[in-house]
């Protein structure tokens, strides 16, 4: 270390230029950067469960997850409503069949048209008029510019050509698999005893849809969607007297993992209705969107806002230019190198990694803080010693600590690395590397800076140091010392309680990972969901797979019939707490065919008796088969292609405004397998998937992977104090401050139902990562004094003294920084900001007062002396308060003198 | 269910002419000239090869001309189901299609399906209608092989009726004007090729004996082979009858 700071402070341009370099370089990572909000990283990706819930999805398709849209009108049976629900399900079914040629005509057209010179939007709207698809479209994208009318300048033609390459991009993908709406739905009728597959809608020879027109149109579309039971509260949802009241579009993704693009183009195009339709937009895709633009949002707000407070916190620490932009220059620095870095290397920003900036702010600016303070402290020894040699002396002394305690904070940072929920896995890695960053940056540049300026005390230090009076900071800290050195048993008492009171606490803390959760009961995010269960039963499900035993098991009646028994069982009254709202499966359309077959009797709709009936069935339904897999594709999300496993699919509903919450989930699938294990037939069999039971698995992991973390953080920091301080007992005790911290944390999380989710299980790995470095600081200087000669008391009030304001500054920028997000509109990361903010309260508490009470306590010795001590050349230069200097001023070891 | 149509389908005459400079429209006149029995009767097992499994059915099938150009089929499946599937085909006007179950009962069948898929086969139901050369314009697109025969290639373009296709190409073989290979192109996209196998003469008409259906993209095809073909052979008209379901 001593060779790389003679090296920083005798090269200090080179250094600079070097580090500026490599913050340009890096930095043209950072528009680089993209966002990955996909689900997949929230989800136990090498789990089992989960890797059969991907295959399951391989078969049936992505259909426990949806987005599903209430859409109502004024009038609702109105020829302009029915026009515009058409224009809407044009606009998504774009994305659902990409036709090249087309696509292809009408971008060359465009360009056309744009190249032609200045245009006008409603001439180029106009332009299009044959294709209202596609003008809606350009209408659209020129909205979300704020361009309404007016002609298009040439940055407003760019940007449009730019979002219209991003749709065709999107088109292409084709990532809608499905869409079912009222509007293109066929049904299978058999009046006047004949058999006709029809559409509820018809279409002329374009394809264009015959909407209704007269109130007798509207009648016999009534008449249609009524026919088929199977379409209520799928298509459409009715009143307590059954008239209809909304049409319901339920759009299936092709891959819900890669679902964000499109469910924000979705939005869009609703976006582009709600002045002439109601619509009610929900499903877990949309879910996700709404939370990340709320996290995004919130955090490029907060952001530079942490930055301030932080700033603030240099200003009254030190008071002067430098103190405040040097170790500003580090953090944006370190915040640059990380973000790039992630952008360079193609790594996307996840809905957790958003906080990354915040993080390294805050843990950045406590190694600034130490170093600075190591300048100040060391100023007089620096003076008499020359800049260079002085500098060098105090630099390396605290660059070693703050290099010890960074690393102590990686390695807390690391351990989540082995977590099995990929989100917090690679926050864990990128962090981890963020406090490798600022600690170089810290440890160089501000050596750097401070041999290129002028050496002199900054005017309020040295005020500081002439007024023997005391600071307000000086008595919060004599405060501290009366309380550890001479109120340590009653100090300890109360620690002991409350940790006892904490630890009840803990075992109140539910586990949560149910998205809407994030939201108040009073958002509309989940108003609507409500709004949904009620009429369509659900707003997203689950999986029942059940096998036959045999290849066309499927369609044994009585197989057919264990299935109509447990559907009936999961939507009956008496189990309202399964909150299934709705059920589909293959049945519905066996059901559909026998009513056909019987003249559209209502009375058959219901399984045929016989087995040929069924076998007729399957052979005369004529429907497509694109994938030519063996099943029509309507079947597709209920049967497999060897006809031996059905899919029952769930829908799940938030009954009475309640959310159902992942310990609820877990109630209901507990119910339904002791339901199928005590009536299902030996032969058959079952499995339960879908996104709900991976919610669970994710709720697990988190527990688990926080007891893993807290186990191997708290190993390893052990393993790795006591290393550096050769000292079993100084091991242990420096688990103290942290233990502290993270069992208030808990106990409060525990006592005022705060859940553990993604998030909030993040803190306790922060705890410890920031919490070990106080202790470290504080341990380091206490065996310093104490080897010196002074009485453990004496040694503790220097410590608190010396170490403890440092501390005290450090901890106030990672308080305030992360209460900063307290002021976020978002749930959880108001917790989250703080729950951080007490619990860096906690460790610091637990650093200045419980870890020296213990030492009272326990009269552990902490000797002998470490070979490092960034304060042993320094303390006698600390502009110690009368207390202290007047009475107790025993030492008179020089600077430099210590080793 | 269009057992007329089937049989049409894969039915080609054996005249061989001189082709020179003849437009797309005068070969596939040459084709549709070839003579035709006015009675068939036979067997046919249809393998469906769709992902990593291969469902067989079974059904016999019989067919007969009737006055004014309209035919009547009988299709009877004796696996997987016993269904009985009765087509009158009409010149102008929409078929009438009946259906009788395994348990006997009888239901008629809208003609609305042209584009759907044939007992879940990759045969649609247009592919099993009789082609009537008056309701496509013909282009000669050039010469190419095709079940290792020299062939004309036309491409036919439906104008009248409804399409399902975009377009056919048919591949005719030059010895005989025999059409070995039919591709179709939907959504402006090659979606799957008809290829004719084994033709031999019975009773002087040129008669595939197995024929496939490919998908264009590889992913499944479907077989049929013929058996038992008896052309010409007396079928009283009493079996085409709707009543003779019941």
């Amino acid at each position: 270390m001593d060779r790389y700071i003679t090296f920083v402070l005798k090269h200090p341009v080179w250094i600079l230029v070097c580090f500026i370099g490599i913050t340009i370089g890096l930095g043209l990572g950072i528009p680089k950067l993209t966002f990955d909000t996909s689900i997949s990283k929230f989800l136990p990706e090498t789990d089992p469960e989960y890797l059969y819930y991907n295959k399951v999805k391989d078969v049936y398709g992505d259909v426990d997850t949806f987005v599903i849209l209430s859409i109502t009108g004024d009038p609702l049976w109105g020829a302009k409503t029915f026009s515009d629900m058409d224009a809407l399900l044009t606009d998504i079914e774009a994305y659902e069949t990409y036709r090249a040629d087309k696509e292809t005509a009408r971008l060359a057209k465009l360009d056309q048209l744009l190249a032609a010179g200045p245009v006008n939007v409603a001439d180029l709207l106009f332009q299009f008029s044959d294709d209202p698809e596609f003008a809606r479209m350009i209408s659209r994208k020129l909205r979300t510019k704020g361009i309404t009318d007016g002609t298009l300048d040439s940055r407003d033609v760019r940007n449009l050509k730019k979002a219209i390459h991003t749709v065709n991009v999107l088109k292409q993908k084709e990532s809608i698999d499905d869409i079912i709406s009222p509007l293109d739905i066929e049904d299978v009728t058999g009046q006047d005893d004949t058999l006709a597959t029809v559409r509820l809608i018809e279409t002329d020879a374009s394809g264009k849809r015959l909407l209704p027109q007269t109130p007798a149109d509207f009648a016999a579309f009534t008449r249609k969607l009524k026919r088929n039971p199977a379409f209520e509260r799928g298509i459409y949802a009715t009143d307590e007297q059954g008239n209809i009241t909304d049409f319901g579009f339920i759009i299936r993704f092709k891959e819900m993992s890669d679902s964000d693009s499109i469910a924000r183009e979705i939005l869009e195009i609703v976006d582009t209705y709600k002045n002439r339709l109601h619509i009610l937009p929900q499903g877990q895709p949309l879910v996700y969107v709404w939370i990340n633009n709320y996290m995004q949002n919130d955090l490029a707000r907060l952001v530079p806002l942490v930055l301030l407070v932080t700033m603030f916190i240099f200003f009254l620490n030190f008071r002067s230019l430098r103190g405040v932009l040097l170790p500003s220059a580090t953090l944006l620095m370190g915040t640059c190198w990380i973000l790039g870095l992630m952008g360079h290397l193609g790594v996307a920003i996840t809905t957790v990694g958003i906080s990354i900036p915040i993080l390294m702010i805050a843990v950045g600016s406590s190694y600034g803080i130490h170093i600075l303070n190591q300048y100040y402290a060391d100023f007089d020894y620096i003076t008499r010693q020359g800049e260079f040699e002085g500098l060098r002396h105090s630099m390396n002394h605290i660059s070693i600590t703050v290099l010890l305690t960074g690393l102590t904070t990686f390695v807390a940072f690391l351990t989540l690395a082995s977590h099995r929920l990929s989100v917090i896995r690679e926050w864990g890695i990128f962090s981890a590397i963020g406090i490798v960053f600022a600690v170089w940056i810290s440890a160089s540049v501000i050596p750097a800076g401070l041999v290129l300026m002028s050496h002199k005390k900054d005017r309020y230090l040295l005020n500081r140091k002439n007024n023997s009076s005391s600071t307000y900071m000086d008595h919060f800290i004599r405060g501290m010392s009366s309380l550890s050195i001479h109120y340590y048993k009653p100090t300890m008492l109360f620690v002991v309680l409350l940790m006892a009171v904490c630890l009840v606490g803990l075992f109140r803390i539910q586990v949560e990972t149910e998205l809407l959760s994030y939201f108040r009961a009073d958002n509309p995010i989940r108003t609507s969901a409500v709004d949904i269960s009620k009429k369509f039963g659900g707003r997203w499900g689950f999986n029942i797979l059940l096998n036959s035993g045999e290849p066309d098991g499927v369609k044994d009646p009585e197989f057919l019939k264990s299935i109509a028994d447990l559907r009936s069982w999961l939507t009956s009254s008496e189990n309202a707490d399964l909150h299934v709202g709705r059920t589909d499966a293959f049945n519905d359309h066996i059901n559909t065919m026998h009513m056909a077959m019987n003249n559209d009797d209502p009375e058959f709709y219901m399984l045929p008796e016989s087995k040929w009936d069924i076998l007729d069935y399957l052979e005369l339904f004529t429907a497509e088969d694109a994938d030519s897999d063996g099943r029509a594709d309507i079947f597709e999300p209920y049967v497999n292609p060897q006809f031996q496993t059905c899919n029952i699919l769930a829908r799940l509903c938030e009954k009475d405004g309640q959310l159902i919450g992942t310990s609820g989930l877990k109630h209901i699938f507990e119910r339904i397998r002791i339901q199928l294990n005590q009536t299902l037939p030996p032969e058959y069999t079952y499995k339960i998937t879908g996104h709900p039971l991976m919610i669970i698995k994710s709720a697990d992991y988190i527990i688990y992977g926080q007891i893993q973390s807290l186990l191997l953080t708290l190993l390893v920091i052990g393993i790795v104090v006591l290393i550096l301080l050769k000292n079993l007992k100084a091991g242990l005790l420096a688990l103290i401050p942290m233990s502290v911290g993270v069992i208030i944390n808990f106990g409060i999380m525990g006592w005022f139902s705060i859940n553990l989710d993604i998030a909030t299980s993040l803190i306790a790995a922060i705890t410890i990562g920031i919490g070990v470095d106080d202790t470290i600081h504080f341990l380091n200087t206490f065996r310093f004094y104490r080897k010196s000669g002074l009485d453990v008391d004496t040694a503790i009030e220097r410590t608190q003294f010396v170490a403890g304001k440092a501390i005290l500054f450090t901890s106030l920028a990672l308080i305030f920084g992360f209460s900063v997000l307290g002021i976020s509109t978002f749930k959880p990361l108001i917790l989250f900001g703080l729950l951080m903010g007490i619990t860096m309260i906690a460790t610091t508490f637990g650093a200045l007062v419980v870890l020296p009470a213990a030492i009272k306590l326990t009269g552990v010795q902490l000797v002998p002396a470490v070979s490092f001590s960034p304060y042993r050349r320094t303390f006698m230069r600390i502009p110690l308060p009368a207390f202290l200097s007047r009475n107790q001023n025993p030492l008179t070891i020089e600077s430099g003198e210590a080793e | 269910m269009k057992g007329k149509i089937l049989i049409t389908s894969l039915l080609v005459l054996v005249f061989s002419l001189p082709a020179f400079a003849m437009t797309g429209r005068e070969i596939m006149e040459k084709s549709d000239n070839l003579p035709e029995a006015d009675t068939a009767m036979s067997k046919m097992i249809m393998r469906i090869h769709k992902g990593d499994r291969m469902e067989e059915k079974a059904f016999t099938l019989m067919m007969k001309q009737f006055e004014n150009d309209e035919d009547k089929g009988l299709i009877a499946f004796i696996k997987p189901t016993q269904i009985k599937l009765l087509s009158h085909a009409h010149k102008g006007r929409d078929d009438d299609q009946w259906l009788q179950l395994s348990s006997g009962r009888v239901k008629r069948i809208a003609s609305s399906s042209k584009g759907k898929p044939f007992v879940n086969s990759h045969f649609y139901y247009e592919d099993l209608s009789s082609v009537d050369i008056d309701d496509f314009e013909f282009t000669l697109i050039g010469e190419d092989k095709a079940v290792d025969e020299d062939c004309y290639k036309v491409e036919g373009v439906k104008t009248t009726g409804e399409r399902v296709y975009d377009k056919n190409v048919f591949y005719v073989r030059k010895s005989d004007f025999f059409v070995v290979r039919i591709d179709f192109h939907m959504d402006g996209e090659f979606h799957k090729f008809l290829e004719n196998y084994d033709v031999k003469e019975i009773d002087g008409i040129l008669t595939p004996h197995r024929a496939t259906m490919h998908r264009a993209d590889g992913n499944g095809k479907t077989e049929l082979f013929l058996g038992g073909i008896k052309y010409n052979a007396q079928i009283p008209d009493v079996h085409f009858e709707k009543e003779a379901l019941r």
